[in-house]
């Protein structure tokens, strides 16, 4: 259950992340279309829903919004370090 | 927003950020290496067994007691966890009785027996510090540390402010562009932490808060104890009976007491043992509860009966215990220590990149870069010192924990001064070198200590890698592979630094070619 949170928290940031304009250019080489980023992101915001009640049920009601929060910084970290760091296979996308 | 407002914030948040960076950062790393306070004390002391029944070495210690102390005023016993180093026990002498010849203290190893371990601080070195600093008077410390979180608070919010696109900017970092990759580091480390950042330093100054601010208890209360006795009420006392009487099995009360509290139990104490008034105060662990304030219960120590329960808290003192709690975050289980852990490694990235910055920001600007003024050379020579030479300092720390003669006199303070003539000399060589071969040397110092402690243990200790992955210790085996993994984070930075081309230089060589 604990994993799962962690999951959802991390997947909730890379579909906010991919909904950028400069993320989305750099893995798909186009801007994200406005419809794709509205849907991405209320993906997301379901994944964090679902992250906090993932939450609730792995570490109780008291510690479960603790432990939320503790799952959207890992994840949104994470996610920083994989959309920046992590090397592309193919010519990123230039806006302009 | 007016530019006017914003840019003001800007200010604030520099100045504040850089008057009391240096004394946050050691507060910030302390205090992450706090959150492994326990896994600490245990690796500190590797000749102590694994212990896996607490209620084993509270027998052991009850023993201990009756043997060394029956007559003793009280007695006042740790109950360990599985993740502690030992159990310990002290006691009060008796009125009357001859003076204590030699020890009133001892340490229980996990098969109850009385031990000798190396005297160190570990793991409760890092916790004091935080804190209490060293070589200070505790109550200067603290107002030091709290005037230095209230400038922490305020350069938190002045930052929210000077930071106009935290979301628009969330996943934003231009690396290779000088002092605004650096901006975009800080920017990044500050707001995916942020609620950990805002969390700990408001909480951190509510642990504080009695001493920061304590007109409101002077004012309505003329004696600080009925105060305090009004905080935390005491079980009433009972006078002595003199008339001996045998102690009940003190497991037994703290299965009893571990069953009512629903949690376990972390400190014992026992008035007049032996005698037919004895009391038993049990006071709830932290672990698993979110309130740094838990009850206690009181049971009469001859029939083991419950005789007294602390009544619950006031709202008030309830919320000042979970802030505090929160704070420590003792209740946390592995995955949200770690979490716990890496936000601080987050805060003290934040704050050491934010000092960095400021000398990045006005190198660009500087006059004549060559010889820069008395200020720039202080901040960025205090920068290497403070945030390359104090994590290579309490590296050292643990390297005198395993290199100092074990029957050295005052062994435990002598690890604590190695630590800090090694700090001294790397604030020195700070000053003497030239400042990109000072980072380098330092951060490459760092990793050099933090990789070599593993390899150390493996060949000096019989708690080595190998063997405590074979027994399956994941404390003390995480212990290892996170100086491993912060050894090798070190040797990166450090190989960074030392492969940079700053960015004036390159604009020459590209002009010249």
């Amino acid at each position: 259950m604990t994993a799962l949170a962690f999951l959802a928290s991390a997947l909730a940031f890379l579909l906010f992340g991919l909904a950028t304009d400069q993320h989305h250019g750099k893995r798909f080489r186009r801007p994200c279309p406005k419809r794709r980023a509205l849907a991405l992101r209320a993906t997301a915001w379901a994944c964090l829903a679902l992250a906090f009640a993932l939450s609730l049920q792995a570490w109780g009601p008291v510690f479960g919004a603790i432990g939320w929060v503790a799952t959207v910084m890992s994840g949104a970290a994470l996610v920083f370090g994989g959309l920046n760091f992590i090397p592309l296979s193919a010519p990123a996308f230039r806006k302009g | 927003m007016s530019k006017g407002f914003r840019q003001s914030q800007a200010t604030l948040h520099t100045w504040s950020g850089l008057l009391v960076g240096w004394v946050l950062f050691v507060v910030f790393v302390t205090g992450t290496a706090a959150y492994w306070r326990e896994a600490l004390n245990r690796w500190a002391q590797p000749e102590l067994p694994r212990i896996e029944e607490p209620a084993r070495v509270v027998r052991g210690a009850q023993a201990l007691l009756q043997r060394e102390a029956p007559g003793a005023a009280s007695w006042f016993i740790t109950v360990p966890s599985t993740r502690s180093a030992s159990g310990s026990v002290f006691w009060v002498p008796g009125a009357g009785a001859p003076p204590a010849r030699g020890e009133t203290s001892g340490l229980i190893d996990a098969n109850g027996a009385k031990v000798t371990a190396r005297e160190t601080r570990g793991g409760d070195f890092f916790y004091r510090f935080h804190f209490d600093l060293h070589y200070v008077p505790y109550y200067v410390s603290r107002w030091i540390v709290g005037i230095c979180a209230m400038f922490m608070l305020v350069a938190i919010l002045s930052g929210i402010v000077t930071h106009k696109k935290i979301f628009r900017d969330f996943f934003t970092f231009r690396g290779n562009k000088g002092q605004r990759s650096w901006l975009d580091g800080h920017n990044a480390v500050a707001v995916l932490g942020l609620p950990f950042h805002l969390m700990i330093t408001y909480t951190g100054l509510v642990t504080l808060m009695t001493l920061l601010m304590p007109w409101a208890a002077i004012a309505n209360y003329t004696d600080p104890t009925s105060f305090g006795r009004l905080l935390y009420p005491d079980a009433p006392t009972v006078p002595r009976a003199e008339r001996p009487a045998p102690l009940v099995d003190l497991a037994t009360v703290l299965r009893d007491a571990e069953r009512r509290l629903g949690a376990p139990v972390d400190f014992i104490s026992v008035t007049a043992p032996g005698d037919a008034s004895a009391q038993i105060l049990l006071s709830q662990s932290t672990r698993g509860a979110l309130s740094s304030l838990t009850p206690r219960l009181r049971y009469d120590g001859v029939s083991g009966r419950l005789r007294w329960a602390s009544p619950p808290p006031g709202a008030a003192t309830m919320t000042a215990g979970a802030m505090i709690g929160l704070h420590a975050g003792r209740f946390a289980d592995a995955a949200i220590r770690w979490v716990y852990f890496l936000c601080g490694i987050g805060g003290s990235v934040m704050v050491a990149s934010g000092l960095v910055l400021w000398s990045v920001k006005r190198r660009e600007r500087l006059p004549d870069p060559a010889h820069p003024p008395f200020g720039f050379r202080l901040v960025e020579r205090l920068n290497i010192g403070f945030v390359a030479g104090f994590p290579a300092a309490l590296v050292g720390f643990l390297w005198a924990n395993r290199l100092l003669p074990l029957t050295l006199p005052a062994r435990a303070e002598a690890e604590i001064n190695a630590m800090f003539v090694l700090w001294g000399a790397l604030l020195l060589h700070a000053f003497l070198r030239r400042s990109r071969r000072a980072w380098v040397e330092q951060l490459g110092l760092t990793a050099a200590l933090l990789l070599a402690l593993p390899l150390f243990d493996m060949l000096a200790t019989n708690r080595g890698l190998p063997a405590t992955l074979a027994a399956g210790d994941a404390t003390l085996a995480g212990v290892d592979l996170t100086l491993l993994a912060l050894g090798l984070a070190y040797a990166a930075i450090a190989r960074a630094v030392h492969a940079h081309v700053p960015a004036t230089r390159r604009t020459r060589a590209r002009a010249s070619a």
